[in-house]
């Protein structure tokens, strides 16, 4: 739930990455630590066992400023996606602005994605957030592997949902800021409808996209080439 | 909406323990001749560590001088500061002090003041300005000025950068560690929760159980 503190002009939105273990969330924040502007992101938490499993979540915090004043922090949350922590995902979850699915491209997955994307509708429902209403979009990680969901397929079933869907290598950067940036897109857009920080304060998301990245990254950047499908969402002009 | 346990306002008291910190401080004011007040988000002090330097205390013996030096202190406790740099001050006895903020995610939770502390040789002219009354007592306060350990501006420069760091390293461990442990307090509570719903649906093997540990207590 966006924390909006009008005495301090300042907004906090939550972003969560949810998804089945080892689908490629924590590092879809590492990528995005290594991308981001020293300036504009905090250190990277992660609670992480020995062998690099999530343990609790991952933490990447950033900051900008507009020249009007409005100070917009951004949380990113990962959690673990084992099944044993589905309690931690729900603490992690709750107050969440904006959710990106990361699921595994292996048809392998396909059980594990599904059970995940399962538990993400319970898990909203428990914090008491509209799973119909909040913004989501589904990152197809893995790309570079064998044997995985084709585009065409990705296409199909997922075309006429809501869910903007994204191709991703998250291990090689690619489509990691261009899912970022469609969920930032997403969660503001929804939050302009309530707040109008857009009309009040001359905040726009593409600010603060620019604002977070080098020039050498943005110039790598395609959000248009790393949509499959573009379900409720607009691509900007 | 529930809210969650890993968003609410964290203060600096919650991050730091302070007996332990103190010794750190204490050390820091040991090796580099410069004292240091850590405060809180509002402007108190939770940490003082000082080094007498003679001019000080001798300003503080003047008429006001007390009150002029708290003033002067409260102020650098409580004014805002400039960005996440370190913003310097000079002291109405023209001493001088530097102080930067603590930040945890972005949010102000704190900040240190360094100082009061000279880098170059005293000159009397900002006392007069603001106190012209203490011209004679000028004279004799360049003595005890002259006395005060000199900070050499780089190592001055290199020492706050380190307790910059250190003080960013400390608040960031221990927040990690602090939701560390609210998530395991929140898993243990599920767990219990999840425990007792099980055994409420099973109250016919509860009872056959309190009975027969009521057979097993009549045996001892």
């Amino acid at each position: 739930m966006v924390q909006w503190n009008f005495e301090f002009k300042e907004v906090a939105v939550k972003l969560v990455y949810y998804g089945p273990a080892l689908s490629g969330k924590t590092t879809n924040l590492q990528a995005l630590h290594g991308m981001f502007s020293p300036d504009h992101r905090g250190r990277l938490m992660s609670l992480e066992t020995q062998n690099d499993r999530t343990l609790f979540f991952d933490l990447l915090p950033l900051q900008y400023k507009t020249p009007s004043g409005l100070s917009v922090k951004v949380k990113l949350y990962t959690v673990p996606g084992q099944v044993i922590h589905n309690s931690t995902r729900k603490a992690v979850l709750a107050g969440a602005d904006a959710v990106s699915f990361v699921a595994d491209s292996q048809k392998s997955q396909a059980l594990s994605n599904s059970i995940s994307f399962k538990n993400l509708k319970e898990n909203l429902k428990a914090n008491g957030i509209d799973f119909d209403a909040i913004p989501i979009v589904i990152q197809f990680n893995k790309r570079d592997l064998d044997q995985i969901k084709s585009l065409e397929e990705i296409r199909h079933d997922w075309g006429q949902s809501r869910f903007p869907t994204l191709a991703a290598v998250a291990s090689q950067g690619k489509g990691v800021f261009e899912t970022f940036e469609c969920l930032m897109r997403m969660a503001f857009d929804s939050l302009n409808q309530k707040y109008e920080f857009d009309r009040k304060y001359g905040f726009q998301v593409q600010d603060l996209v620019s604002a977070l990245t080098t020039d050498k990254i943005r110039s790598l950047l395609s959000l248009k080439s790393a949509l499959v499908s573009t379900g409720g969402f607009t691509l900007p002009r | 909406m529930s809210e969650s346990m890993l968003d609410p306002r964290i203060t600096l008291t919650d991050l730091l323990d302070l007996p332990v910190f103190r010794e750190v401080c204490e050390a820091f004011t040991q090796a580099f001749h410069l004292g240091l007040r850590v405060s809180s988000e509002s402007g108190q002090t939770l940490i003082e560590s000082l080094e007498p330097n003679g001019f000080c205390e001798e300003v503080a013996r003047l008429k006001d001088g007390r009150r002029l030096c708290a003033e002067a202190r409260d102020r650098l406790l409580t004014q805002p500061l400039s960005g996440s740099t370190v913003n310097a001050a000079t002291c109405f006895c023209g001493f001088k002090y530097a102080a930067f903020p603590l930040n945890y995610q972005f949010d102000f939770i704190g900040r240190v003041v360094l100082g009061p502390y000279r880098d170059g040789p005293w000159s009397p002219q900002r006392l007069l300005e603001s106190q012209p009354q203490l011209k004679k007592e000028a004279k004799s306060l360049s003595g005890f000025a002259e006395r005060a350990p000199q900070l050499d501006p780089e190592l001055f420069k290199n020492a706050v950068r380190f307790l910059a760091k250190a003080l960013d390293a400390f608040v960031f461990v221990n927040a990690k560690r602090l939701i560390t442990t609210r998530l395991h307090l929140n898993a243990v509570m599920e767990s219990r929760q999840s425990a007792l719903k099980k055994l409420e649906a099973e109250p016919a093997a509860m009872l056959l159980d309190t009975e027969n540990l009521a057979k097993l207590k009549g045996l001892f």
